[in-house]
């Protein structure tokens, strides 16, 4: 298998390379090839340009068909006709989750996408994956979402990167978020390049603190959960209908308090590459009695809304409920654009009213922005919706890295199809992204069945939809959990019929440099892309996290917060659990 | 040429039995073995004994092998002493010696799956146990995370694995002479003195087997604690065939064929060891 694969190599070297001399499409192996022709083993050298010649036939595999499959088509799409000899086949692993739309009394439109069966499919992913590595097979590339990557680097199943990136000339590291692909590295080496980054946001309501306090908030580009806690709990008022975080109680996915605190305290807690669990110090039993209290204080809101996201206008209903005034809003990224719409557009009749919300929570214009949310030792993390790596067995190693240049290119990583609010690592694409939402022509969000655009000029918009991939539990990398519902408030008309989408333009977007935006507009686009460069640069941390674990973790914690069990019980069987797992 | 075949029709008879042991489980043992050497399952390098030694300081396989040990050294004895004096029972009884017998055969052949049920709904927080616990004021126990479940296991184990050796002991009951009985009753022996002087000696061959039976049996409850309490159950009843299960659907077969190997090592001296004690009680 190694001669074979090591011949083909070799072959493609040679015909890549005299390509590149001669220009035409020629396949005479004789042709003269100046540079040398590796043997087999080093995969890191690279042709200097792709050319027609590139040929073969590779497999991308990823868990969760929303969102990689469809990007993922549409790239090997382009990729082919680029590259006609080629082939990229992709393959996903769960279903397609479901979608449910609920209409509110004033019209708004709310979309939820429930998908319950992913997580019980994770461990069957993570074992056919297994088994097509241990024969030595599998797919070229795969999408370390579901996997224990950090167990596959160590044991040397997935390709160091790095000498792909140096050697080959046309990618230029400058081109991407330098800090971004750095913090995936483990042990110098790269061994996955994600695509996009999404990090949380905090905003505060200015009018509910005094004087001092906005001072301190103001003063400030990042925050501790504690610290926030600490300046706005002497204001709270119970009687009043507030809440303090926008975090939800219970356990699971990024947007509730247990997942932000157990974020920023991971490192206290686990150290996979160490092999160090510390869940029975009492540090995570206080934490969850913290959460707890908070919760029964009213401090946050409860995870009714997580239950109820089933029945979609019930989840409606309750969001509704939650009108009050928040101090701390915990927010994605996705929602910065938005933000400043709002906030800059002089004109504020004109500008599109649609009230884009995740979770339930939106940012108004009145809301400030503090900046992001971090630990005590200034970690800021991030996760990726789609990040790649490349099987250290793959038979078409170089095929493989061209892929994944071209997922990182900005012609690719500018498509709608692509994440959902992610902000792509290609600095140019994140650029031509934020003009295309600046102009509203895009609303940055990739939905089931094409890209809904917004046409500002129409009073009539489109539901906000949150099509982030289903229930992923607190650290992995990835978007919001699905089974969240999105709700739009606007003054829709009541007589508007449920499914109809009056100027969603299906069919592709129109290029960013043929977008020219007024004066408004462009103001907004210099806006965010400066809060975004701010935010991007203080990003430092990836932190390595395993499914297997978090899912240990969630599904436990859940059981404390059920009632079923204590804190200390829940504490030393997670510590249990995960010290076994770890040391094996 | 009837010699000839006389000679060699035992070895032809038994030769497709062979064969498909060699096939399947002499051949792939020791192909497997060599997976131990290797730092990779495909396209590994020969690293010696490393596996070894980095098997020995691992915390969760010597929480295994504690585990396993203890549970051995705590359910054998239990087991055998149980399955005798049920036997002795059984073989006293005047009439319904089969009913005895067949009630106690019958965990046996029930399919763990469907016990499974049974054990979960018994034992749960919720579960029929910890209802009568709480009826008589008691509180309720949690049997399946907590160490509690060691007794759990080997409840489970017993109910298991005493039929087994009761159909043991009471054939090896019947092959003791009655005259013995009858003439130690003659010289005025007790019922203790019967059993420790006549029933034991006359019964240490069958302990040999015994003994060797249950100690298989033994690594086979991990089914029904796999199905019970999952792959990372509670730290006092992570066994060896935990860390190998999980081992091999994590796919880092050298680790895995290295614990296979020491746990054969280990047993292989055992068994020797009670051959050997044999030949002494019987010399």
């Amino acid at each position: 298998m190694k001669k074979f694969a090591a011949g083909a190599l070799s072959l493609l070297m040679l015909l890549s390379t005299a390509g590149c001399s001669g220009g035409n499409a020629s396949t005479d192996a004789d042709a003269n090839v100046s540079t040398n022709v590796p043997d087999g083993q080093s995969s890191g050298q690279s042709s200097a340009s792709l050319s027609q010649d590139m040929q073969g036939e590779i497999t991308v595999s990823i868990f969760n068909p929303m969102p990689g499959k469809a990007f993922l088509e549409e790239a090997a799409g382009k990729f082919q006709t680029l590259y006609p000899n080629t082939k990229i086949n992709v393959e996903t692993f769960a279903a397609m989750p479901e979608v449910k739309t609920a209409e509110s009394a004033d019209g708004g439109k709310m979309v939820s996408m429930v998908s319950d069966a992913s997580d019980a499919l994770k461990p069957d992913y993570v074992t056919q994956i297994n088994t097509q590595l241990m024969s030595g097979q599998g797919a070229d590339i795969f999408d370390i979402g579901a996997l224990p990557y950090y167990r596959y680097a160590m044991s040397g199943q997935l390709e160091d990167l790095t000498p792909f990136m140096d050697t080959d000339d046309s990618f230029r590291l400058s081109d991407y978020r330098q800090n971004i692909l750095e913090a995936v590295q483990i042990d110098g080496k790269q061994y996955f390049l994600p695509l996009d980054y999404n990090f949380d946001v905090v905003a505060y309501a200015p009018e509910l603190f005094t004087e001092d306090q906005l001072n301190t908030l103001r003063s400030k580009d990042k925050m501790t959960i504690e610290e926030m806690m600490a300046l706005a709990e002497s204001n709270f008022d119970s009687s009043a209908d507030a809440r303090i975080f926008s975090l939800r109680g219970g356990a699971g996915p990024r947007s509730t308090m247990f997942g932000a605190l157990l974020s920023e305290h991971y490192t206290e807690f686990l150290d996979i590459p160490q092999k160090k669990a510390a869940f029975n110090t009492g540090d995570f039993a206080n934490l969850l009695t913290t959460v707890k209290d908070y919760e029964e204080k009213g401090y946050i809101p409860t995870d009714d809304i997580q239950r109820a996201a089933a029945d979609a206008q019930q989840a409606l209903s309750l969001m509704q409920n939650e009108s009050g005034s928040v101090y701390f809003k915990n927010v994605s990224n996705a929602l910065l654009m938005n933000y400043f719409t709002k906030y800059y557009s002089k004109d504020k009749s004109n500008v599109v009213r649609n009230n884009i919300a995740m979770n339930g929570v939106s940012l108004n214009d009145t809301d400030e922005l503090l900046g992001v949310a971090a630990n005590d030792k200034g970690e800021v993390p991030y996760t990726a919706t789609q990040a790649y790596a490349m099987n250290a067995n793959s038979a078409n190693k170089d095929l493989a890295w061209a892929f994944l240049k071209f997922l990182l290119s900005e012609e690719t990583q500018t498509s709608t199809a692509m994440s959902m609010g992610g902000v792509p690592v290609n600095i140019s694409a994140s650029q031509n992204k934020a003009k295309l939402q600046a102009a509203g022509v895009s609303s940055g969000m990739a939905v089931p069945g094409g890209a809904p655009r917004m046409n500002p000029s129409d009073a009539e918009r489109p539901a906000g939809e949150d099509g982030q991939a289903p229930d992923r539990p607190v650290l992995s990398e990835g978007g919001q959990a699905p089974d969240r519902p999105v709700l739009s408030e606007d003054g829709q008309s009541s007589d508007r019929p449920v499914d109809a989408r009056p100027n969603m333009e299906q069919g592709p977007q129109p290029n960013a440099a043929d977008v020219t935006l007024t004066e408004d507009q462009q103001q907004i686009y210099d806006v965010y892309m400066e809060a975004l460069e701010k935010y991007t640069l203080m990003i430092n941390t990836f932190p390595i996290t395993d499914d297997a674990i978090t899912s240990v973790v969630t599904s436990e914690a859940q059981n404390f917060f059920d009632g079923s069990k204590s804190a200390d019980e829940v504490a030393s069987l997670i510590q249990n659990k995960v010290e076994l797992y770890i040391n094996e | 040429m009837p010699r000839l075949w006389e000679r060699h029709a035992p070895f032809l008879f038994i030769l497709p039995s062979l064969a498909g042991f060699l096939m399947f489980f002499i051949w792939p043992f020791f192909y497997s073995i060599g997976y131990a050497f290797t730092d990779k399952p495909v396209g590994g390098m020969f690293i010696g004994l490393q596996n070894f030694t980095d098997l020995l300081t691992n915390k969760s396989y010597l929480t295994s092998a504690q585990n396993t040990a203890f549970f051995i050294s705590v359910s054998l004895p239990l087991s055998i002493g149980l399955a005798l004096a049920l036997a002795l029972l059984i073989n006293k009884a005047k009439s319904g010696k089969q009913w005895f017998t067949l009630v106690f055969l019958i965990p046996l052949v029930i399919p763990s799956g469907s016990t499974v049920f049974f054990w979960q709904s018994f034992f749960t927080n919720q579960g029929y146990l910890n209802r009568i616990f709480v009826s008589f004021g008691a509180p309720p126990v949690n049997w399946l995370e907590t160490g509690a479940v060691r007794a759990v296991i080997i409840l489970i184990f017993l109910w298991k694995s005493v039929g087994y050796n009761i159909v043991l002991f009471i054939s090896a009951l019947h092959s003791i002479p009655e005259e013995f009985y009858e003439a130690a009753s003659l010289d005025g022996a007790g019922a203790f003195r019967k059993f420790g002087h006549i029933t034991f000696p006359c019964l240490t061959p069958t302990f040999l087997l015994v003994i060797i039976m249950t100690l298989i049996n033994s690594f086979k409850v991990f089914k029904e604690i796999y199905v019970l309490t999952g792959r990372y159950p509670h730290n006092s009843i992570y066994l060896m065939q935990h860390f190998m299960n999980n081992m091999f659907s994590a796919l880092n077969y050298q680790k895995l064929t290295a614990a296979t190997c020491i746990l054969v090592l280990v047993i292989g001296l055992v068994t020797q060891g009670l051959f050997w004690a044999e030949r002494k009680v019987d010399a």
